[in-house]
């Protein structure tokens, strides 16, 4: 069983308001992610990445293809009912605390007062912002509305991540913690999908990689054979595996 | 359904942290001094001059929410993309739109009720300064209804508000459009009598009768909730406009909050 | 089923929505406020400040409104109250305040005032200042010629104005021999028909222009009676005592009906006046 399916996605969006003119961002988007897999997807700037996630999440509607989370077509209720899903810019309310923020989520949850309280307590302190918890958003640095973000992502404990560039804005310390959170979800079973352009972390933890180059998935590795690929084809010691392969399908793709 | 709730506190908490509340508290202060004191300048009708000042600050007061407060919160939600915030956990595009119209209602009330609050110290004040004859004819429930009504008026403005927030992409076309919405609304009834005046005199040309009646029922008819006048005249309400002002509000609302729905249900949120 | 319900609960709100918006008309138009708009109370200083930077606009609206309220009376064939009369005035002039420049409000004025309400004087120093200020428009003058000429009876003054009139370039050429013409028989009935001839060149709004027309044809018949009763006095040296006399001496062929429904008889000064008074006379009312 798959948890995050989809099939021959086509998407363009429209730019211009009066002239149709459209841009595509995909074309032919298929894969699957089974359970308790972390697929990574790795591309240049405007490859689409955001976009296929944005799709699961129902923001945006493909122009053709099929979607699905759990075998649920997505927009249908309840389809993202544990979902984590973490924006490429992530947004709060400026003149709100993460406090209010995480309290929001568990509200809309329907959780008891007292879990709420626990849950909140974890979450803030899986990203060590106990100490600002009460703090408007707006007087947090790019790395600190990261963080929150990323609680506000994790507070429901949810079964299924889609991280947008989790790691951007990060200093080292959050990097690591973002990576220790995905091992911790992936240790618990959950299963994560998420893109990134820094290929190192990317390989640390993904099991399966799918390289992504203007609008279309071009090619989807695991992990193990690219080390043994790699093992027995390269002889460049200055690149990891990942950036090897990655470089080289880019390129063919170019030329 | 059961998170339209939290979507209408937290709409409504970031409202009232953009400092509105203070801005409001100084306004009524101002306001209660201002019509004393104005009112002090007249002759003869105080207390209609008082109630003038009051009830329009009131009806100010409320049009704060539709055009800056609205626009802040719904328009700035899509443009900074903070609806991934909401909308990624489980809550459905009509919980969000019911959500952010009963938050802003929450915040018009607020507005209007503190402000009614200044309105009521004014005039108590009025009644230690000037001399008692002034407030003979004075009773509540003309206030009360009058501003019930504007309140009403500005819920029927935030809904076309969700409507436009929910159609374009830009703040600033929706600021625009809720702009002309307000206008049309406070003048379409006068332009449909002239209209239909000129229509029953020489030629009469269906074409523009149609138009006329249907303008009518597609803008929102805000000066009908204007009720201003009568109440600084004391004037007895006739219950019967009451009772369709009331009807025409809640289905008004209705109907934009079902289109609202409907678009921003097939729209991207890229 | 979803999108049924949807669908239903959608009609039904839209039904309601337009039945409580056309009940609001309705009620709105029976129980029409007795006032064009409570700006019109306002002193003129304020009232150009409170319109910010949108006098012209505002100007524009109370003339809407002063349209509106007048022309449902005209359409109802309902007199106004000299109250409403006043009323209407305050706000011409207020209007005139806002945007001196405006032509409407003077023309609205002369086009009503004197004759349905008898403001002569209170037209007449709207005229003054309009003459004043719209000092390419030879109308102003005009009007002051025909109200000093028709209602104040002072030729003197009306040949005046009507120089100041003939003199302001785009005036119609005749000006300049009407005051010649108009000391012949009959004159006030032919300076009426000038008159509103000038008016209904510039009138299209439907409901003044109905009772303008109305108006010239009475004046028309009047002028037309009173062309052959002058032809009658120079054939018998007397003034006929019946109008019928004319039909009898087989100078007309019936005595023309008065379009306001009066009827139509001669004074001893051999002049032709209506029952009517040249105001609509309402029907069963006899
Ligand atoms: N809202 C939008 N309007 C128009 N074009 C867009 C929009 N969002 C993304 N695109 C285009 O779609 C393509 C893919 O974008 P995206 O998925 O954000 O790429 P990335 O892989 O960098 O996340 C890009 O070429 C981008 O220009
Ligand atoms: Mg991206």
């Amino acid at each position: 069983m798959s948890i995050f399916s989809c099939n021959q996605i086509h998407k363009s969006y429209q730019t211009g308001c009066l002239k149709h003119t459209r841009k595509k961002a995909l074309t032919d988007v298929s894969f699957q992610v089974k359970q308790r897999e972390v697929f990574g997807i790795i591309g240049l700037n405007g490859a689409g990445k955001s976009t296929i996630l944005k799709i699961f999440m129902a923001f945006v509607k493909p122009d053709k293809g099929t979607v699905s989370i759990n075998d649920q077509p997505v927009a249908s209720k309840g389809s993202h009912q544990s979902i984590g899903y973490l924006p490429e810019h992530p947004s709060l309310y400026p003149h709100l605390s993460i406090k209010e923020h995480l309290q929001f989520g568990c509200r809309v949850a329907g959780l008891s007062a007292q879990e709420e309280k626990k849950r909140i307590q974890t979450a803030l302190e899986t990203v060590d912002l106990t100490e600002v918890a009460k703090m408007p958003i707006r007087g947090f640095s790019k790395g600190m509305t990261q963080r929150a973000a990323l609680a506000y992502t994790i507070l429901l404990k949810p079964e299924i991540l889609i991280l947008d560039e989790p790691m951007s804005g990060l200093d080292p310390l959050g990097r690591q913690l973002v990576l220790d959170i995905i091992q911790e979800y992936h240790d618990r079973g959950a299963t994560i999908l998420f893109c990134s352009h820094i290929l190192t972390d990317v390989e640390r933890i993904c099991d399966r990689i799918g390289i992504m180059h203007q609008g279309q998935l071009v090619s989807v590795v695991t992990a193990d054979s690219l080390d043994k690929d790699y093992v027995s084809t390269s002889t460049k010691g200055s690149q990891t595996p990942l950036e090897h392969y990655f470089l080289n399908t880019v390129r063919t793709e170019i030329s | 359904m059961n998170s339209i709730l939290p979507i209408a506190v937290i709409t409504f908490k970031e409202g009232l942290r953009r400092r509105v509340l203070y801005g409001v508290m100084v306004a009524s202060l101002l306001l209660i001094l201002f019509a004393v004191l104005i009112s002090g300048l007249f002759m003869r009708d105080i207390l209609k001059v008082m109630v003038d000042i009051c009830l329009s600050s009131i009806s100010l007061g409320g049009l704060l929410v539709p055009f800056f407060l609205a626009i802040n919160l719904l328009a700035g939600d899509i443009e900074n993309r903070t609806i991934y915030t909401l909308l990624a956990r489980n809550i459905s595009r009509s919980s969000y739109i019911l959500g952010k119209f009963l938050g802003l209602a929450m915040l018009t009330g607020i507005i209007i009720i503190i402000l009614m609050i200044a309105t009521l110290v004014a005039i108590y004040c009025a009644t230690l300064i000037y001399p008692a004859h002034n407030f003979l004819h004075f009773t509540l429930s003309p206030l009360f209804i009058s501003t019930l009504m504007a309140f009403l008026g500005v819920l029927v403005l935030n809904s076309t508000v969700l409507l436009w927030c929910s159609v374009t992409t830009s703040s600033f076309l929706a600021t625009l459009l809720t702009l002309s919405t307000y206008i049309i609304g406070h003048s379409v009834e006068d332009v449909v009598r002239f209209m239909n005046l000129k229509n029953t005199g020489v030629e009469i040309s269906p074409m523009i009768q149609a138009t006329a009646k249907a303008v009518l029922y597609i803008f929102p008819n805000l000066a009908a909730f204007d009720l201003k006048q009568q109440a600084a005249y004391s004037l007895p309400f006739v219950s019967q406009e009451i009772t369709l002002l009331g009807l025409y509000g809640l289905s008004y609302i209705s109907i934009m909050l079902f289109l609202a729905i409907f678009f921003f249900k097939r729209r991207d949120l890229p | 089923m979803k999108i049924w319900r949807n669908l239903f609960l959608f009609t039904g709100a839209c039904v309601l929505s337009s039945y409580c918006a056309s009940g609001l008309y309705q009620l709105h138009n029976n129980n029409r406020e007795k006032k064009i708009s409570h700006f019109t109370m306002i002193p003129e200083p304020m009232a150009r400040a409170m319109t910010l930077e949108f006098p012209g606009i505002t100007s524009d609206y109370l003339m809407l409104k002063t349209l509106t309220y007048m022309g449902e009376r005209i359409m109802k064939d309902e007199e106004l109250t000299p109250d409403e009369w006043q009323m209407i005035y305050q706000t011409l002039v207020q209007i005139s305040n806002l945007d001196p420049r405006f032509i409407d409000p003077y023309i609205i004025a002369q086009m009503s005032l004197p004759w349905d309400a008898g403001m002569v004087e209170e037209t007449n120093i709207l005229l003054e200042k309009a003459a004043k200020i719209l000092t390419n428009d030879y109308r102003p003058y005009f009007f002051l010629w025909y109200n000093h000429f028709k209602f104040l009876d002072n030729p003197e003054k009306a040949a005046y104005y009507l120089e100041k009139a003939a003199a302001i370039p785009g005036a119609p050429p005749y000006f300049s021999t009407l005051a010649a013409r108009l000391n012949l028989y009959a004159g006030k009935t032919y300076a009426g028909v000038v008159f509103l001839q000038e008016m209904i060149k510039e009138t299209n709004d439907p409901a003044l222009l109905k009772s303008l027309r109305r108006r010239l044809q009475a004046l028309q018949k009047i002028g037309f009676l009173e062309q052959k009763i002058q032809k009658y006095r120079k054939r018998y040296q007397v003034f006929p005592k019946e109008l019928q006399e004319l039909v009898d001496k087989g100078l007309i062929t019936k005595i023309p009906p008065d379009p306001y429904g009066g009827k139509f008889y001669i004074m001893e000064n051999g002049r032709v006046y209506t029952s009517s008074n040249l105001v609509l006379q309402k029907k069963g009312k006899k």
